[in-house]
């Protein structure tokens, strides 16, 4: 733990245009590409410097309970992908069926819409974050927030496969855990959003699991 | 007796009802007297006596207290026609879960955490979307994001209402609150414009988990707007709280009248006709009467046990008729006695036909209105008569096959649980102030009701 708040402490000397850069990277990582790996990637660095612009509106211990709730989160999805060999026949069983639906789209989300889309969330960020702050001090929490929310939203309407859902929705719930730390900065609040996060990471991983067992029953009978 | 027991003893006992799932009687059986004792705790608790939970207190009042007692009931029920008719196997450790997780949203008095457990029991309720055959992904996903979106907006409202206190001239904040509270219960209670959801949900889940979904969830988060505007007085005083509740009542009852009409299967059937019985209950919310309040909870009340009979029946019928029968009503009956009648009855309560319970409480909602106003009551009319006509011709389509049909007869139990629901759907209706009466008593002594909110 000592060693953990270290590295954390050495963190926290992160400026807040340097976190909200390392934010706008993993968000955009999450929304745009489709490798889960990547996706997972970005996702344990939102968690962490998250925490790291928490420290500065509730207490370091507090702060470390919501990383350690966010990596559990991280495994949990990692063994799920593992377990459905997410890459392998998954992307099989997408690929067919995205070949079939191809000719129905109206227009395809392809990683150029989704890019531009993730642009325009940041300018419309940056403008809200600017003039509507729900807390001026310290600087970037409401940036930080109304980015994560917002991509978080866009990441659960512009997909159909549940385990980019469940993405979106963990980086929705980052997005609200900082606003909802600003005006409650409690351990039993913090606990309890860290068991509301983590039951959302095991129904996203019940439930792509529960899909994946019923493609492969589908194709056996 | 503790409080706190409400709360961990059905989570405790949902980990070896799960172990014991492939011993399903057995699984049912601890269910079953899990949910006996519950009842028998909060029958025997202290009013008002406090406990502590996360260092925030546990209160029970009457009608708290009335609507645990009618969940673990209305579970219990759930549990025996499982038993017979099984739901999947996450169905009893979840149920329970669930049960103890609303336990404590409904009894602790900080909104926050009760927000946060409710929208525990509401991930736990994901597990119960696939029964015996599996449900549809988007079913899953179409139940999932709104709830997930919807508990922000009701976690916010704790901050907003205290700084509206500090600084109450700031327009602002109540703007920002009214959007709060209708965008967060709007979605959780399925009001329109944010019902779309609900439909997709209860025809893709097993009948019993559609059925906890509108029958208990809903009355919690009903019961939780009530608290939130009693405790807020300037809600309904100062804002267009009470304006948008009504407004939204009226849409959602047109809108699930109508659908419901246009409605062939029978799963999103009866989504919308509890949509629509949703914009009753918010009409009457709207009133903000003592008389409004009351008839809102009671309404609620009927719907609930009328749904279950409905899901009751759909189940028993989809399972329980012979491919041969074709839509033959005579041959139906046969085979699945109970189903058959439990569907027709429960259809035309819903839609409110005179004798059964549907038809009480609306009445008492249509007696709760402004007096002539004519719009009000005709859209309500409307709506009633959309259902009715949805489920006469729903029958023929619940007669064909289906893919869970087995070649059995309808299993004692079952029949005898959905007709003893008709009767007391029908008693309810013949004598509405076996309800009404002591719930309005119940009402007034949690100050919950007084002259109005």
């Amino acid at each position: 733990m000592d060693t953990l708040q270290d590295l954390f402490l050495a963190l926290a000397s992160l400026s807040h245009l340097e976190l909200m850069l390392g934010l706008l990277i993993t968000g955009t990582v999450i929304i745009v590409l489709e490798d889960w790996r990547l996706n997972l990637w970005a996702l344990m660095a939102q968690v962490v410097l998250v925490g790291v612009l928490l420290v500065r509106v509730m207490p370091l211990q507090v702060a470390l309970v919501k990383i350690i709730v966010g990596g559990m989160v991280c495994v949990i999805l990692y063994l799920t992908a593992r377990r459905v060999q997410w890459g392998g026949e998954l992307a099989a069983t997408h690929g067919s069926h995205d070949a079939r639906t191809a000719g129905r789209e109206v227009f395809t989300m392809n990683l150029w819409f989704r890019l531009l889309v993730a642009l325009l969330v940041a300018v419309v960020t940056y403008a809200l974050g600017s003039r509507h702050p729900f807390v001026v001090q310290p600087q970037g929490i409401s940036q930080a927030c109304y980015w994560l929310v917002g991509i978080g939203l866009l990441t659960v309407v512009l997909t159909t496969d549940i385990f980019k859902v469940g993405l979106g929705l963990i980086t929705f719930q980052a997005g609200f855990g900082i606003l909802l730390a600003t005006f409650e900065n409690s351990l039993s609040v913090a606990a309890l959003v860290g068991v509301v996060d983590i039951l959302i990471a095991l129904a996203i991983a019940y439930l792509t699991s529960a899909q994946m067992a019923f493609t492969v029953e589908d194709d056996t009978a | 007796m503790n409080l706190l027991l409400l709360v961990f003893l059905p989570l405790g006992a949902a980990g070896p009802v799960y172990l014991l799932r492939r011993y399903w009687s057995a699984a049912v059986a601890a269910s079953l007297a899990t949910v006996v004792a519950l009842i028998a705790i909060c029958g025997r608790a202290q009013l008002g006596e406090p406990a502590y939970l996360l260092g925030r207190e546990l209160v029970l009042d009457d009608f708290h207290r009335f609507l645990l007692i009618l969940f673990y009931v209305l579970s219990s029920l759930m549990i025996v026609y499982a038993w017979r008719q099984p739901q999947g196997w996450a169905f009893c450790p979840s149920l329970l879960a669930i049960m103890g997780l609303l336990s404590g949203a409904m009894m602790i008095r900080t909104f926050l955490i009760a927000v946060l457990l409710l929208e525990m029991a509401g991930l736990i309720f994901v597990f119960m979307i696939h029964g015996r055959r599996p449900a549809p992904i988007g079913a899953a996903i179409s139940y999932l994001v709104p709830l997930v979106v919807a508990a922000p907006c009701l976690l916010i409202l704790p901050w907003l209402t205290e700084s509206y206190t500090l600084h109450p001239e700031d327009l602002l904040l109540i703007r920002f609150t009214v959007i709060a509270v209708s965008i967060g219960f709007g979605i959780l209670l399925a009001a329109a414009p944010f019902h779309s959801w609900l439909p997709g949900v209860v025809e893709g889940a097993p009948p019993m988990a559609g059925a906890l979904l509108i029958c208990i969830f809903s009355q919690v988060h009903l019961a939780l707007l009530i608290g939130v505007l009693r405790d807020n007085l300037w809600l309904t005083a100062d804002s267009p709280m009470l304006l948008v509740i009504t407004g939204c009542g009226l849409l959602t009852a047109l809108v699930g009248g109508l659908f419901a009409f246009a409605q062939r299967q029978p799963g999103r059937l009866l989504a919308y006709a509890a949509i629509s019985n949703m914009g009753f209950v918010l009409v009457a919310l709207g009133t903000g009467s003592a008389w409004g309040i009351t008839s809102a909870v009671a309404h609620s009340v009927t719907r609930s046990l009328t749904v279950l009979l409905v899901a009751m029946s759909l189940g028993a019928v989809r399972t329980h008729l012979r491919r041969e029968t074709g839509s033959s009503l005579q041959e139906a009956l046969r085979w699945a006695p109970g189903g058959v009648l439990g569907y027709i009855a429960g259809g035309l309560a819903l839609g409110g036909f005179p004798l059964f319970n549907g038809f009480a409480t609306r009445w008492l909602i249509y007696r709760s209105l402004p007096q002539h106003d004519a719009l009000f009551l005709g859209v309500l009319v409307l709506s009633g008569v959309g259902v009715v006509l949805g489920y006469l011709r729903s029958l023929s389509t619940m007669l064909q096959p289906s893919p869970e049909m087995s070649e059995d007869r309808e299993p004692l139990p079952v029949t005898v649980l959905i007709l003893s629901l008709v009767g007391l759907c029908l008693l309810l209706g013949l004598l509405p102030g076996l309800l009404v009466t002591p719930l309005h008593d119940m009402l007034l002594a949690s100050g919950l009701v007084n002259a109005g909110l």
